[in-house]
């Protein structure tokens, strides 16, 4: 059983994806959600409280996504937080450079409800076995 | 490498000649009107990419905000629907009795628990509609980022146009190409165009099954 307190920050510099993919953790029954709209806001917010959970986009202006999960991963506090990746950047190399910075998931925008359950649930699993 | 930035110099100075040409036949045909009228197209085509960003920017964030004032109306709906049906249920045995006694009455009833019995199901096929058009916004990310990289082409192209139009020796002038950063690419607008793309959830999922993440 998931704990659905679990504090979930999501980072997207577009409004209307926060909002969506809050409502969507809100309709798996996780209410407890920030949102930062850049890698740099998102890392401040990660280092001044505690947050179990990390739903980033790629690209965005100031610290893109992928810079703010080497960050993360580079920080002895913050490192074991997951981080799945929610963005329109669909190469090769972007799949890879953040299955190798240490990205838990990676999901390709335009994405549907069950994709973002589907690839949550993965990673919490795997966190529940880890634990 | 070497050679790399070689070649890189020899089609900068290819195209520095190139423009100085273009640059000497406009005057001597006398274009720099049409230029300048070029110019006034490439702006206003420009404030109609922000009108485009605009107004979906609007759609999308009026329906997120009535999607999200109708979902605890569904709520409301179904949750007062499964109490008031138990409500019935608790009825005590004597009024059942009495309202088995009324044909009529009895038929209403038994319309009315059936009816309350289904909405509970039909408020979460409603719900399941409205998430679907909520997560179908998400095109106003993946249309901005385009229009974005396209505003940004247009407004190279109009400073350049008015460098050609203020007449400076647009030779002396290096030409200043952005280095693309190829990790960011914004949504693939044609799969089918681009090699190299995983524009699809699977294609991702096996992608990184392959590399054993």
């Amino acid at each position: 059983m998931t704990d659905k307190n679990l504090r979930f920050l999501v980072v997207d510099d577009f409004s209307t994806m926060r909002r969506i993919i809050r409502n969507l953790l809100k309709d798996l029954g996780f209410n407890n959600v920030e949102e930062a709209e850049d890698g740099a806001m998102a890392l401040k917010k990660l280092r001044d409280s505690n947050f179990d959970f990390v739903v980033s986009d790629w690209n965005m202006p100031n610290m893109d996504g992928l810079t703010m999960l080497q960050n993360v991963r580079a920080d002895s506090a913050l490192k074991d937080i997951p981080v799945l990746m929610v963005t329109a950047e669909a190469k090769k190399e972007n799949i890879i450079a953040a299955a190798q910075a240490g990205a838990n998931g990676y999901i390709v925008k335009p994405f549907t409800a069950a994709t973002l359950d589907e690839k949550l649930n993965k990673i919490l699993q795997n966190m529940a076995v880890h634990a | 490498m070497n050679s790399s930035l070689d070649t890189n110099n020899n089609v900068i100075d290819h195209l520095g000649q190139l423009t100085q040409m273009l640059h000497n036949c406009l005057s001597e045909l006398g274009h720099d009107q049409r230029l300048q009228q070029a110019s006034i197209g490439v702006s206003s085509s420009k404030d109609g990419l922000a009108y485009v960003v605009n107004k979906t920017t609007q759609a999308a964030e009026c329906s997120l905000l009535a999607i999200e004032n109708a979902k605890p109306i569904l709520e409301n709906l179904a949750a007062n629907a499964t109490n008031l049906h138990k409500l019935w249920h608790q009825m005590p045995e004597i009024t059942v009795t009495a309202i088995a006694d009324h044909p009529v009455l009895n038929n209403t009833l038994k319309q009315t628990l059936d009816f309350l019995n289904d909405i509970p199901e039909q408020t979460s096929s409603t719900q399941a509609y409205l998430t679907e058009i909520m997560v179908a916004q998400n095109f106003h990310d993946l249309t901005s980022q385009v229009i974005q990289k396209i505003t940004h082409m247009i407004e190279t192209i109009e400073q350049e146009m008015q460098q050609l139009l203020a007449e400076e020796n647009s030779t002396k002038k290096e030409a200043s190409i952005e280095k693309r950063n190829d990790l960011m690419n914004g949504p693939v607008i044609n799969p089918l165009k681009q090699d190299d793309v995983y524009a699809n959830q699977e294609q991702v999922d096996n992608l990184l099954t392959k590399l054993g993440f």
